[in-house]
């Protein structure tokens, strides 16, 4: 088989998990002005909620898939309510400083709970390969991730287009003072956008979780990448934000098979120092939420 | 402008400090506590590096870390390799910290705000990468071990090693004060002016005619260069370094003293780095909880002591000077 459809098959999977963490990290930027260090942490938080459904409470797979996107969401409404809310109006660098402290907080309740070995998240269909026209094969549970995190981002671009909460969104993204003058609720948005946010991205740890394994620190990387998404696709941009994720994941899978495994994980890294010094409102950046 | 009393009075918790903190080792016995000692001192000194940046000049360097791992592996190598004493191998790495410094700011100090911090942060993650994968030079994740204590030769022919921790912690407080005075001398000239301008209001600053690229820079500079220097110390007191010194961990903790000690104070830092060196030793049976603690501090500490300890501590003692009973 040819290996390089199957690393473009792996990098496109992978940059659909990229894309659901960093439109979460760029949807709440967009409506809060705040960057959420915790993004990957609660990428993690899906993945263990996933996995504590499936092992402990016998949960069908895709279950508790949907599952973890409320639960994850809950959890980033409680970080949001302990780190975010109480310092509302401050200095935006400080919200880095505590949604990183409430990452470290969540992290090392995960390692505590369930030590700091990997977990496996079974997931029916890990192990059953797909061909694809004949010349790609790859799991199904790739091919779910795929299927999954596209329809999820659809699904929320219809609701932020269509939605009268989706609007009021918008509304808050573009203008907060007369979002609140035209009697919408802000704060409300807030935690909306924090919980559609947080789920979004522990739905990605779940999905992606079932084609690896499990640890407290999966979300660390993760984090890092979807800044790099944001970035080129600029901040606030959903478009960009799905756009910027497949790229880095098929420069990361295409690289790390042609020219350096060792540092492939640095590519994004400086497209994104290039990025921010050449074309600081990222590729597809425009000022607002899209 | 501060009011006179406050200034006399964190100048008169200055001196608190110093005789406490000369008289220590002396009426604390045993190695175990004194080691706890010496890596105080260390981390107050890097903490006070990192302070500069994120306190005076208000930018966020999430990546600083990665200036005490330099730090630590040019002096190391610098030993090991080619048999240079550390005296000069601690200059080499304040010095290649700083140079790195001026790599790594000249993008990143175009930026403002979040991006200057990720941006950093960036740069710190593949230097991270560079520390692991180089494995000819680094050693890879294995690390070095066996670094050589400085020694001092003297006159009959021998030489004086700092292998005891008494020695150490001398050391350090020495390195420290240098810093601290380095750094208060720097603060309170027209560069400290110039720091405080861009903090509180960069464009104004630019508006007005400060250089406010070229002040950032020196900031950023002088701020790895203590990290550097603290860096080098940790290598040759620990005797051992691997690439874990840019890792969670020292990022964690070393955040967590400046913003709990009070960041942009000059006393903050350091109060945080005693603190939460000896804390933890306090909370030995709870080993693991650790980093929840810290990290459950750092976000209480943010939002509910915007000026941290040394902030609260100077207000209180304010209080108590003025006989105010509020």
């Amino acid at each position: 088989m040819d290996v390089f459809l199957e690393q473009a098959a792996n990098g496109v999977v992978i940059g659909i998990t990229y894309a659901l963490v960093a439109i979460g990290l760029t949807l709440i930027y967009g409506i809060l002005e705040v960057i959420n260090m915790a993004q990957g942490t609660l990428y993690m938080l899906g993945a263990y909620s996933a996995y504590v459904l499936v092992a402990y409470l016998h949960v069908d797979y895709f279950a508790a898939v949907l599952l973890s996107v409320p639960i994850a969401g809950a959890m980033g409404l409680v970080m949001e309510r302990l780190s975010v809310t109480p310092l509302l109006g401050r200095h935006h660098v400080v919200f880095l400083l505590s949604t990183f402290g409430a990452a470290v907080v969540a992290e090392n309740l995960v390692l505590i709970a369930f030590g700091p070995d990997a977990l496996p998240l079974d997931s029916p269909i890990a192990r059953t390969v797909q061909g694809v026209g004949g010349i790609i094969f790859i799991t199904q549970q790739k091919v779910f991730v795929l299927l999954a995190g596209v329809l999820a981002i659809a699904a929320l671009a219809q609701f932020i287009r269509r939605g009268r909460l989706g609007k009021a969104m918008r509304a808050v993204a573009a203008d907060r003072d007369t979002a609140a003058l035209m009697g919408i609720d802000v704060r409300q948005v807030y935690r909306l956008a924090f919980f559609i946010g947080a789920g979004i991205s522990g739905a990605a740890g779940a999905l992606m979780g079932a084609v690896y394994s499990i640890e407290p620190m999966m979300g660390n990387l993760v984090l890092l990448k979807s800044f790099v998404v944001v970035i080129m696709g600029g901040m606030g941009s959903l478009p960009g934000a799905f756009l910027g994720g497949l790229i880095l994941g098929l420069a990361e899978s295409l690289g790390g098979a042609y020219l350096t495994i060792e540092y492939k994980d640095a590519f994004g890294l400086v497209a994104m120092i290039a990025v921010l010094l050449l074309r600081p409102q990222g590729l597809l950046g425009r000022k607002g939420l899209q | 402008m501060r009011d006179l009393s406050a200034l006399a009075a964190s100048r008169k918790a200055w001196w608190l400090y110093a005789a406490v903190l000369l008289a220590l080792p002396l009426l604390i016995r045993g190695e175990y506590p004194r080691h706890l000692l010496v890596l105080s001192l260390l981390f107050a000194l890097l903490a006070s590096g990192l302070n500069l940046m994120l306190g005076y000049v208000g930018y966020l360097p999430f990546g600083y870390l990665i200036f005490f791992a330099i730090g630590g592996y040019t002096s190391t190598l610098l030993a090991v390799d080619w048999g240079v004493s550390f005296w000069l191998g601690w200059i080499a790495a304040g010095a290649l910290a700083g140079a790195f410094a001026l790599l790594i700011g000249a993008p990143s100090l175009l930026l403002r705000g979040p991006y200057f911090a990720i941006t950093t942060l960036a740069f710190a993650e593949i230097g991270s990468l560079v520390l692991n994968n180089w494995v000819d030079v680094t050693r890879g994740p294995m690390g070095i071990p066996g670094i050589p204590q400085p020694r001092v030769p003297l006159p009959g022919g021998g030489a004086f090693v700092f292998d005891t921790t008494l020695s150490w912690y001398y050391l350090l407080l020495g390195m420290l004060v240098l810093a601290l005075a380095v750094l208060h001398r720097l603060l309170h000239s027209r560069i400290g002016d110039a720091f405080d301008a861009i903090r509180e209001n960069e464009e104004l600053a630019e508006a007005v005619g400060v250089p406010t690229f070229r002040y950032k820079m020196l900031g950023f500079a002088i701020s790895a260069v203590i990290g550097g220097l603290a860096g080098s110390a940790y290598a040759h007191y620990i005797t051992i370094i691997t690439p874990d010194l840019s890792g969670f961990y020292f990022v964690l903790t070393t955040f967590t003293m400046v913003i709990i000690g009070g960041e942009g104070t000059m006393a903050g830092p350091v109060l945080g780095a005693v603190l939460f060196t000896v804390l933890p030793e306090a909370l030995r049976g709870a080993q693991q909880w650790r980093m929840v603690i810290y990290g459950a501090l750092m976000v209480a500490g943010i939002v509910f002591m915007p000026r941290g300890l040394h902030g609260l501590a100077s207000d209180w003692s304010r209080r108590l000077g003025r006989g105010e009973p509020r």
